[in-house]
């Protein structure tokens, strides 16, 4: 990997980074920016006697997902539940210049010129920049739009597009929530002033300004034909200003399944060894409910003494990471070591939560859930986790309610969506289920769980058509996934659709799953109803291999057992000697099935005393065993 | 005292000063005031000075003369000063004397003409159709040119009717109608004001009289001063016209007018109402101001500058880049780029092309330079009424306009309006019907009455209220246009054909009509024509981006149509344009989807099924649509859903086949 750790380069640009985001009010990113330079260690961050070439400029992550923030563009979704390793082709990366596009943007700063240009602007709007910060701060939008209304240098102009974006989503809000409970409220806040900012920002060249205008095509994502523009202008924004998060983060937005951040990455201004890079892949695997032990790997790497060591954003997307992989404990673990670490750090706070609900972790949770109750209740993530807190003691009244909560202050929280969908199912309220599930899946189209909630909601309706469209998505989105290829075939199956059913669970049961035994005779009962006899046979044959081999007991795979038994005594197996066997074993055991099984016993044993009869007095060649 | 004041040029600044001297040629006024001594007085001439050979003529009556100077003179002067300062009543008392003291007819058409001012009308009516006594070395034949007279003898005949009969009957005494054109004017000015519209036209004359007597009169006029003032007989014309209109004998009102603009480019009353009632199309319209005889009459730059106002005053509909080129040699060649009729032009060229935000910019520049611009004023208020964010800005100016004028219709148009924008279409409509009493010849009262009715679903009411409109209008495409529009919507497509193509003779370059008439294309099944017609329409709008939105429905209908004639890749491109251009456009979105449906591109149908039924969630077509295509989904899924994991089942490291990225 190009990078053998931090150097003065990655320090200057955080530093620089930390500064024009915090100008341009771009907070969280401000934020992010900081914790990272915190963490490199002291004697790295002092500047170097000789100090190098100056190469990148600056930059500037952007990621407002705190509460007041909702307003705001960027949203990184906290993943909640299981999944499991999904192949990944950056495990192995190939030489770099191969992997890279020849058409890609490389890195371009901008003209001297227009830099000068810039400075010299900048330096005439300093006052009134000033002034309109502390109206931004003082959230006095259109007030800080007036004081900059006739600034020239681009960050006045940032600053003014950004307070009359802020404005504008705030009165869309406004507007919208006048609707509450009528029958007229559209499903979501209309911002009709979009089109008209988007025009301000449209033929922009500096990367900040480029950065806005992905933030008004990331708003239109569902708007196909703008999401490729949108990628554009992202790319292009890095290109200019690679240490730009926020514009990482929107390109993260834009991106809908793992095949399209395949296609994307080569088109990427910077290397792919890049830290950027790296933390972006982290990220986005992520938001996907996809990561693979690549990622921890990088993971881990960003988190070594070179780079930044006790990152308290690394350490939550590595737990992120190990809790997406189904390793619950030792993501548990780190998150406590995050919350040891930083007491009073609430952003991902639900993916802990979500944690210790998955392992059953009562106290701990609610534990959680008061000390983060005493210091903030407004925080969506701390909603979610007094949710999930309500939820893990079957109150789902009140989880719906603080779900509900997160989700009002944050209308984009996808997490909040996914679990008040869960919750709705609990209450098999399916209509509402479907209408979160549908929120959510609007935020943010990459999250599998949404579909899947979708998909079972409609299921439950009986509107099997719509449930299979969104299994399909789901299982698009996620192809390795046990449970929904089970839920896909459940729902063909209910369709009277056999075969189609017996696809699905065929796919199922190319993972090893705690189902599968399940799942295995489910494809012998579709078989069976088919009248395709030796297939179900060889299915059940399968129940009763693996049951053998896992030790389980007969009693509980008897019918199998009973099954095969039959079929070759009856159905045309013709494989007496198994029969044989597994009645054995059947009338051995303490299954109800026993009297049937030593009635056949006896029987099959006739039946092979015939054949081997008749065997005999054909041909004389082959003795019984 | 005056005279010196007057030779300081100071004129504005003098309280001492009268007025008058202000008006045109004051030296030569100045000179004659010395010499002081005409029985007619100089200052007689200020309105009716078009006859200047007469007035050298005059002048050498006066010089003759030079020795009668006195009270009666003083008190013209008084008079006519009186006049100027609007001391009406002075001006009369003053008149009234002179013209007991000389009974000359001079003195009684300048009496009639103070009356007129102070706006009473009967008693001018009276003092120029009463017997008027002649004394023998004035009269009309004897003492040939009257000072501010028409100096024809042979005036026509039929003209005053019985009366003259008994004027003539007695020799020594006539009515001044008879005796001089001016008086003539003002009288049929009188009665028009009065509302005697009969009596007036008959005082004028059913048609011009000097059609062919003028021409030779006119051509001496022209040659010996092309300057002068505007002519009588034009304004005779004009007035004509506004009769004939009063008697809604349309044609022959704007042959009137086009007369009166043909005898003097100068009148731009003629020219107001032509194209206030729009009664020529806008080829004809083109032609006639094109070809007007500006160089004939004019001297110099003028007849260029006033043939270039006259066409940006006109319609924007046609010729759009003689248009631009009118407007930009006004603005370059006379630097009259604030003038407000000058930015009217532009504003309506704005509007013409939907680009209301621009135009409403213009206008606001036209009301701050005068606070009522009769023209403007429409376009103002249409446009506040399509940026929705204007509405409190609309009630403002609505009330200003009634309280500053509530004799204008105008200003209880715009009350209309913001009712309009309120969607209470009742109060609008009272409104619109207000001001259209009001002023019977306001068009966009009439336009937004039958809107307003259109808008509520009313298509019989708003029928009507279109075909009045036509009817007043019978030069503008737009009536029959919207008469159209309400025919399709009722399924009368017969009758939509009829008025749509009659709209069509009238304009051919309206890109809304060109889309109306498309739309009928299509509702017939011509899909072909049907595109023609819409991509025409599309080309002629120069979309531009501020005025793109309107044309969505444009796109969608000649999206549509590519569908039908199952040319999808056009259709789909046409779609997309239209989404991208408005993208919470729920049809768009929901024919995008069809098609995608039609190429078989299921999952992409049923996302933009999903996309139309996210901003109207009840739509039954789409959710059948949508219900179609997820059945087919099913049909197809199954086999494309297993492609994929075989496809991994190779190598499980490798990027899996997407079938269901969307985009």
């Amino acid at each position: 990997m190009a990078f053998s750790g931090v150097d003065w380069e990655i320090v200057s640009s955080l530093k620089a980074a930390i500064r024009d985001c915090s100008a341009r009010r771009l907070t969280v990113a401000t934020k992010w920016a900081s914790e990272l330079l915190l963490s490199i260690p002291e004697s790295k961050r002092r500047a170097p006697e000789h100090p190098p070439e100056p190469t990148f400029a600056t930059s500037t992550p952007a990621r407002s997902r705190s509460p007041r923030q909702s307003l705001s563009f960027i949203h990184d979704s906290p993943p909640g539940t299981s999944t499991e390793v999904a192949n990944d082709p950056q495990l192995t990366l190939p030489d770099i210049d191969t992997l890279h596009h020849p058409d890609a943007p490389t890195y371009q700063p901008l003209p001297d010129e227009v830099v000068e240009q810039e400075r010299a602007w900048e330096a005439e709007d300093e006052d009134m920049l000033i002034a309109a910060q502390a109206y931004y701060d003082s959230r006095e939008f259109m007030r800080a739009c007036d004081v900059l209304e006739n600034c020239r240098s681009s960050r006045a102009r940032f600053l003014y597009i950004y307070s009359r974006f802020m404005f504008t989503e705030k009165k869309a809000e406004r507007d919208w929530h006048k609707l509450d409970k009528r029958r007229n409220q559209p499903p979501e806040p209309i911002n009709t002033s979009l089109r008209d900012l988007h025009l301000a920002v449209q033929n922009a060249t500096d990367p900040w300004l480029l950065f806005l205008r992905i933030t008004r095509k990331a708003l239109f994502l569902r708007r196909l034909g703008r999401r490729e523009e949108a990628v554009e202008a992202s790319l292009l924004s890095l290109s200019r200003y690679p240490w730009n998060w926020s514009a990482w983060m929107l390109l993260g937005k834009c991106i809908g399944d793992g095949e399209e951040l395949q296609s994307m990455l080569p088109f990427l201004p910077l290397p792919p060894t890049h830290l950027l890079v790296h933390m972006f892949q982290v990220k986005i695997t992520n938001d996907m409910a996809s990561p693979s032990d690549n990622e921890l790997a990088l993971c881990e790497r960003l988190l070594t003494a070179d780079f930044f060591p006790g990152n308290t954003w690394l350490m939550t997307q590595k737990a992120t990471i190990l809790f997406h992989m189904h390793l619950y404990v030792p993501a548990g673990a780190l998150f406590e070591k995050i919350i040891a670490k930083d007491p009073h750090r609430m952003d991902d706070l639900d993916i802990y939560s979500g944690i210790l609900f998955v392992l059953d972790e009562k106290v701990k949770l609610s534990k959680l859930a008061f000390d983060f109750l005493e210091q903030e209740r407004d925080r969506p993530e701390i909603c979610c986790v007094i949710g999930n807190h309500f939820s893990s003691r079957n109150d789902h009244a009140k989880a719906t309610e603080y779900y509900l909560r997160a989700t009002q202050l944050d209308r984009t929280y996808l997490s909040a969506w996914t679990l008040l969908g869960h919750e709705y199912i609990e209450q098999k309220n399916a209509h509402a289920a479907v209408d979160a599930y549908r929120k959510a899946a609007d935020a943010d189209r990459k999250d599998y769980r949404a579909w899947y909630g979708l998909a079972q909601a409609y299921e439950m309706l009986g509107m099997h058509t719509y449930a299979l469209y969104y299994y399909q998505r789901s299982t698009a989105l996620k192809p390795y996934d046990v449970r929904i290829w089970q839920a896909t075939g459940g729902c063909y199956d209910d369709m009277g659709r056999p075969r189609e059913a017996i696809e699905c669970l065929k796919h199922a049961l190319q993972q090893e799953h705690p189902q599968t035994m399940a799942i295995l005779e489910k494809v012998a009962k579709l078989y069976n109803d088919l009248e395709e006899y030796g297939e179900a046979a060889a299915y059940h044959r399968r129940v009763v291999e693996l049951a053998q081999s896992q030790d389980k007991t007969v009693e509980e795979f008897s019918k199998s057992y009973m099954y095969v038994a039959r079929y070759h005594m009856y159905l045309g197996g013709g494989d007496l000697n198994l029969a044989l066997e597994y009645l054995e074993i059947l009338s051995k055991s303490h299954a109800e099935e026993v009297a049937t099984a030593t009635d056949l016993l006896k029987k099959v044993k006739i039946q092979i005393q015939q054949k081997s009869e008749s065997h005999q007095s054909r041909s004389h060649k082959r003795p019984t065993p | 005292m005056k005279a010196a004041a007057r030779k300081r040029h100071s004129l504005a600044l003098d309280p001492n000063l009268s007025i008058w001297a202000t008006s045109p040629r004051p030296p030569r006024r100045v000179k004659r005031r010395n010499a002081d001594t005409s029985r007619h007085h100089p200052l007689a001439n200020d309105t009716t000075g078009d006859f200047q050979d007469e007035h050298t003529a005059d002048e050498d009556d006066d010089e003759k003369e030079e020795s009668e100077l006195g009270m009666v003179d003083r008190m013209r002067l008084w008079r006519h000063d009186a006049m100027m300062q609007h001391l009406y009543d002075t001006a009369t008392f003053w008149g009234d004397k002179v013209l007991s003291f000389t009974n000359d007819s001079n003195d009684a058409f300048w009496l009639a003409q103070v009356h007129f001012m102070a706006d009473q009308f009967s008693r001018a009516e009276t003092l120029l159709t009463r017997p008027f006594p002649i004394r023998p070395d004035q009269g009309p034949n004897q003492h040939s040119p009257m000072n501010g007279h028409h100096p024809l003898t042979s005036l026509p005949t039929g003209m005053g009717g019985a009366i003259e009969t008994t004027a003539q009957g007695r020799s020594d005494v006539a009515r001044l109608v008879d005796l001089s054109v001016a008086c003539r004017y003002l009288a049929a000015q009188c009665q028009f004001q009065q509302g005697k519209w009969p009596a007036a036209l008959e005082m004028l004359g059913d048609s011009n009289p000097f059609k062919e007597a003028g021409t030779s009169l006119l051509s001496n006029v022209n040659h010996d001063a092309v300057d002068s003032g505007v002519k009588v007989l034009a304004s005779m014309c004009c007035l004509r016209g506004l009769l004939m209109q009063k008697a809604n004998r349309h044609e022959k009102a704007k042959h009137c007018f086009m007369e009166a603009l043909t005898l003097d480019v100068k009148c731009f009353d003629a020219l107001h109402q032509l194209v206030a009632s729009q009664a020529m199309t806008p080829d004809e319209e083109w032609e006639f101001i094109q070809n007007l005889p500006y160089q004939e009459q004019t001297s110099g730059e003028d007849g260029e500058f006033i043939k270039l106002m006259y066409l940006s005053r006109l319609r924007k509909q046609k010729h759009l880049d003689e248009q631009a080129a009118v407007l930009r040699r006004l603005v370059q060649d006379f630097q009259l780029i604030d003038n407000p009729d000058v930015l009217y032009a532009f504003a309506d060229q704005a509007y013409t092309q939907f680009r209301w935000a621009d135009c409403f910019a213009i206008t606001s520049r036209v009301l701050d330079l005068t606070s009522v611009h009769e023209l403007t004023l429409p376009l103002h208020l249409a446009c506040m009424y399509h940026l929705k964010h204007l509405r409190s800005r609309l009630f403002l100016l609505a009330h200003d306009l009634v309280r500053k004028e509530p004799e204008n219709a105008i200003a209880w148009y715009a009350v209309g309006i913001w009712y309009l924008t309120a969607n209470q279409f009742k109060d609008a409509r009272q409104y619109f019907g207000k001001a259209s009493l009001m002023d019977p010849k306001f068009s966009p009262a009439w336009v937004a009455f039958g809107h307003s009715f259109s808008l509520e679903g009313e298509h019989e009411p708003a029928l009507t209220a279109y075909a009045t409109c036509a009817r007043l209008y019978p030069g503008s495409h737009l009536p029959l246009t919207f008469s159209g529009m309400e025919h399709i919507i009722t399924s009368n497509l017969d009758l939509a054909d009829e008025c749509l193509d009659a709209a069509y003779i009238i304009c051919d370059t309206d890109p809304l009509l060109l889309n109306e008439k498309g739309v009928m294309a299509y509702t017939r099944g011509h899909y072909d024509r049907a595109i023609e017609l819409f991509e025409k329409a599309i080309e002629l709008a120069g979309i531009t981006q501020t005025s793109q939105e309107v044309w969505i429905s444009t796109y969608i209908n000649l999206g549509t149509s590519y569908r039908k004639l199952a040319r999808y890749e056009d259709a789909k491109s046409t779609y997309e344009r239209a989404t991208r251009i408005e993208p919470r456009c729920a049809p768009a979105l929901a024919f995008l989807g069809m098609t995608l449906h039609f190429m078989d591109e299921v999952d992409q149908a049923i996302v933009r099924y999903h996309e139309a039924l996210s901003i109207e969630p009840m739509n039954p077509f789409v959710l059948e649509l949508l219900n179609m295509a997820l059945e087919q989904n099913l049909e197809m899924g199954i086999a494309r859903h297993f492609l994929k994991p075989r496809a991994s089942d190779l190598s499980d490291s490798q990027v899996v086949e997407d079938p269901m990225s969307v985009g």
